[in-house]
């Protein structure tokens, strides 16, 4: 939520700390703040109220509490001013269904004046991201980004007596936002008769909006059951500022607080009295805070504090409107969080564990993975996501994935492909990976194993126990499933028996996207030559766009009719550069040099 | 010499860290019920915290697990306290990718219950795995956060391991680095399978093995983890 520094102020006398130090008490004592803006004099601070706290600081007074509880500055509550109620207008509010909407104020406002807004109040709303509509709106909106509490204004004059019912099949309503829905009966309506006004706790509709000319508005300040707002917002795929907040479970006694907030500032920024008020109130009385003493608290934080510090700040917590606290854990964690996490030490656990068992599953996977690359093979983990399959994802994240994949070959088939242009690039004659992970079936999912290469090689004879193949393809792959070995692990095994390694400390250097380019050179020299000769020279006169050392791929001995002996060694050089495509121009301009250079010692002979 | 994957190299790692201090490995099934991924985790059906992750829902009405602690839940309901374990496995969950997000990932999940396993104990546990993870003395900071098998919650930090807390590039000036979720174990849980609280208590964190290996390795893009490409993987 977005929140205003200056609007936070208003909650205090003493001036607040800069708005970094503000964002570290709410960081390191309440929620994470994601960013602080500047927003001309104002600071906007983008705090994380998570579902525990939704219900009373998606607003400015609840954050504003958490600062005061924190810091013990002193904290100013607005107190609404009391009103006059009259039975000038008659007012009928039904609810069809309490438990569907165990609170309900509706509240009439005579004589109003709709205008624009007061610039204070602009500039609150425009900084927290609201746009500013009228007096009357602005006045809802300010009111519930203050306390927390979703507000609605109706044009009295198009009202003749609320109804808080459920849709019928096929009702239509059109949005503030001038969208045409359709409604079904499990959607909950704020309607007068058969006219929808609302639907309830989400969006306010046409019928009753408030214009420039509205001169008497009813004004709700509702309490809606948190799980049908919740169903009725994703089924109708709208998410507002309102059910965001209904969703969470307010507290009931919100309502009541926030509509005489409400009638205060529509009466001073929109003149106007007020008038008759309804409230039909079923909401039942929270559990009362569950208060713990310090023991609960050390026991479970290994801390030490004090009684008189577990008291102390329980009893500096404001629990008016807080749902969360009906727990000792909860209670315990507000304590802890205001104290300051900082204040727990790290101790050794001293509890004794039976002995841990071994995971044949892990077991088993370990070991082969380790064999495997011993053996030259490349481990990959590819997307669960596949093109068919026997388990089909409903919300797939790319429409052709739409299955969890039956095998894992397919996609190991795909990965050498994808790696066999870089085969000169990586130094290998074949590509060989390996993938061990789950497939799924119809019966449920299975630890398997599959095993391919690029090349020639025996796979069957690279694997450390014989296996049934289920792969029936073309390629050189071998599938198969870990369950017997998985089941052939005697309980007596231990982890010590897994070869030790010790940890990789590489540092990943990225590779170029751009294009390698491979050449051959072969040389023939005197036998007594050194082969160390021949490798120095290439690799400094291939310079730092040799990729890698060169492989040599061949090497043989030939008499020639002359009676010198001498041997051929081939090389592969790889050419890439981290910024470019290399010419072929630029390549054999280099292969020149090193022919050059090569053939200009004695007796030697680039081929 | 082939190379065995980077994330498989840093849960072997974490399985030895965590076995040598007395710690069981458990498993368990990626595809999930959603009574163990949600419900028994204190993740009622219609609560807003069902939000915090979006799941990938099967045709059978079953879902991709989002996170590996439905297995704790499935160890508790098998076996008495006190326990300690860890579960390293994949993950899903239906975010768009980029550079630091997956639709599918790894995650490192760590239970302990006992009679007398407090907030200190995790914390020293985690400087444990940590430091010697990082190869460095390695200081842990919680930061209140909200996670609904959990209570008190936390975001932990970690002593930046490459500058030690002075503040560099990789921990963006600040010293600390945000690594991972942890708790102590939510009272409704442990009733849900059946452990009285009053009795037991005890910590869970859950970790992305992900995150700890761009970390390490200094890698910018998680999406190499799961491309295949050998000119990434022969790296390690």
């Amino acid at each position: 939520m977005k929140v205003s520094y200056n609007w936070l102020q208003s909650y205090f006398n003493d001036p607040l700390p800069d708005a970094t130090r503000v964002a570290d008490i709410l960081i390191f004592h309440a929620f994470e703040v994601e960013s602080i803006e500047q927003h001309g004099d104002d600071y906007v601070l983008d705090v994380k109220v998570l579902p525990n706290r939704a219900h009373d600081c998606l607003s400015h007074l609840g954050i504003a509490k958490e600062i005061a509880l924190i810091s013990k500055m002193p904290l100013t509550k607005p107190v609404p001013k009391s009103h006059e109620l009259t039975t000038a207008h008659k007012l009928n509010v039904s609810i069809s269904d309490t438990s569907a909407c165990d609170r309900y104020i509706a509240r009439r406002i005579e004589n109003v004046k709709v205008g624009p807004s007061p610039k204070w109040l602009v500039d609150h709303l425009e900084a927290v991201g609201q746009r500013s509509i009228n007096n009357i709106v602005d006045s809802a909106n300010y009111v519930m980004l203050s306390v927390g509490q979703p507000l609605h204004a109706f044009n009295a004059d198009n009202v003749s007596k609320i109804d808080v019912r459920f849709a019928k099949e096929g009702e239509t309503i059109t949005t503030l936002d001038r969208c045409t829905i359709t409604l079904d009966p499990k959607t909950l309506l704020i309607a007068d008769g058969d006219i929808p006004l609302a639907i309830a706790g989400i969006k306010g509709g046409t019928h009753a909006e408030v214009d420039d000319s509205t001169h008497s508005l009813i004004l709700e300040a509702a309490h809606f059951n948190p799980s049908l707002i919740r169903t009725t917002s994703l089924r109708h795929t709208i998410r507002t500022d309102a059910s965001h907040r209904f969703e969470n479970e307010i507290s009931p006694d919100l309502a009541e607080y926030a509509m005489n907030l409400l009638t205060d500032m529509i009466i001073d920024c929109a003149g106007g009295t007020t008038g008759t008020e309804v409230d039909i109130n079923n909401s039942t009385l929270k559990p009362a805070p569950q208060r713990v003493s310090a023991h609960a608290v050390n026991k479970l934080l290994g801390t030490t504090y004090s009684d008189a510090d577990v008291q102390e700040v329980q009893d500096r917590i404001d629990y008016e409107f807080r749902m969360d606290l009906d727990r000792e854990a909860d209670m315990i964690e507000e304590v802890g969080r205001v104290m300051g996490y900082e204040h727990v030490t790290a101790v050794a656990p001293t509890e004794k564990f039976p002995v841990p068992a071994v995971l044949p599953e892990y077991f088993v996977a370990e070991s082969l993975r380790r064999h495997l690359a011993e053996n030259g093979f490349s481990e990959v983990i590819s997307y669960s996501f596949a093109e068919t399959g026997e388990q089909e994802i409903s919300n797939p994240l790319q429409q052709q994935r739409h299955f969890l994949r039956a095998q894992l070959a397919p996609h190991l088939i795909e990965i050498i492909e994808k790696n066999n242009v870089n085969a000169d690039l990586l130094g290998v004659d074949s590509i060989r990976i390996f993938e061990i992970g789950k497939i799924f079936t119809k019966n449920g999912e299975e630890l398997q194993c599959a095993v391919g290469s690029s090349g020639k090689d025996d796979i069957n004879a690279t694997l450390p126990f014989s296996v049934t193949n289920i792969f029936s393809g073309a390629a050189n792959v071998v599938e198969f499933s870990l369950s017997s070995h998985i089941a052939s692990i005697s309980a007596n095994t231990s982890y010590t028996s897994l070869p030790d390694n010790t940890p990789v400390t590489t540092t990943y250097t990225h590779f170029s996207p751009y294009p390698h380019s491979p050449r051959d050179i072969a040389v023939f020299v005197p036998s007594e030559t050194d082969e160390s000769e021949i490798f120095d020279i290439v690799v400094r006169e291939a310079g730092p766009l040799l990729t890698r050392p060169p492989r040599r791929f061949d090497r043989f001995e030939k008499k020639f009719p002359d009676g010198t002996e001498k041997i051929s060694y081939a090389y592969r050089l790889v050419f890439q550069s981290p910024e470019k495509t290399l010419t072929t121009e630029e390549v054999n301009a280099i292969m020149g040099t090193i022919t050059d250079k090569l053939n200009a010692r004695a007796g030697w002979q680039v081929r | 010499m082939g190379h065995v994957h980077p994330l498989n190299q840093i849960i072997r790692e974490a399985v030895k860290i965590f076995t040598d201090l007395g710690y069981e490995v458990a498993t368990g099934p990626e595809v999930e019920k959603e009574t163990y991924n949600f419900d028994a985790l204190n993740v009622p059906h219609d609560h807003p915290a069902r939000d915090m992750q979006d799941t990938f829902w099967l045709k059978s009405g079953d879902l991709l697990r989002t996170q590996t602690s439905p297995v704790q839940i499935r160890y508790m309901e098998t076996h008495k306290p006190p326990l300690a374990i860890i579960c390293p496995g994949k993950t899903y969950r239906n975010e768009a990718t980029d550079a630091t997000h997956e639709a599918q990932f790894t995650q490192l999940e760590c239970l302990m219950v006992g009679i007398d396993i407090t907030l200190a104990n995790l914390k020293w546990t985690l400087e444990q795995f940590f430091s010697r993870l990082f190869g460095n003395t390695t200081e842990v900071r919680f930061r209140p956060s909200y996670f609904p098998f959990v209570e008190p919650g936390f975001e932990i930090d970690v002593t930046c391991f490459k500058c030690g807390g002075k503040g560099c590039s990789l921990c963006k000036q600040v010293g600390w680095i945000e690594i991972m979720g942890a708790g102590m174990v939510h009272p409704k849980v442990l009733e849900g399978v059946g452990i009285d609280p009053k009795k037991w208590q005890g910590f869970a964190f859950g970790c992305g093995i992900e995150r700890i290996a761009m970390l390490r390795f200094g890698v910018d893009d998680i999406r190499l983890f799961y491309s295949g490409d050998l000119r990434f993987l022969n790296q390690f």
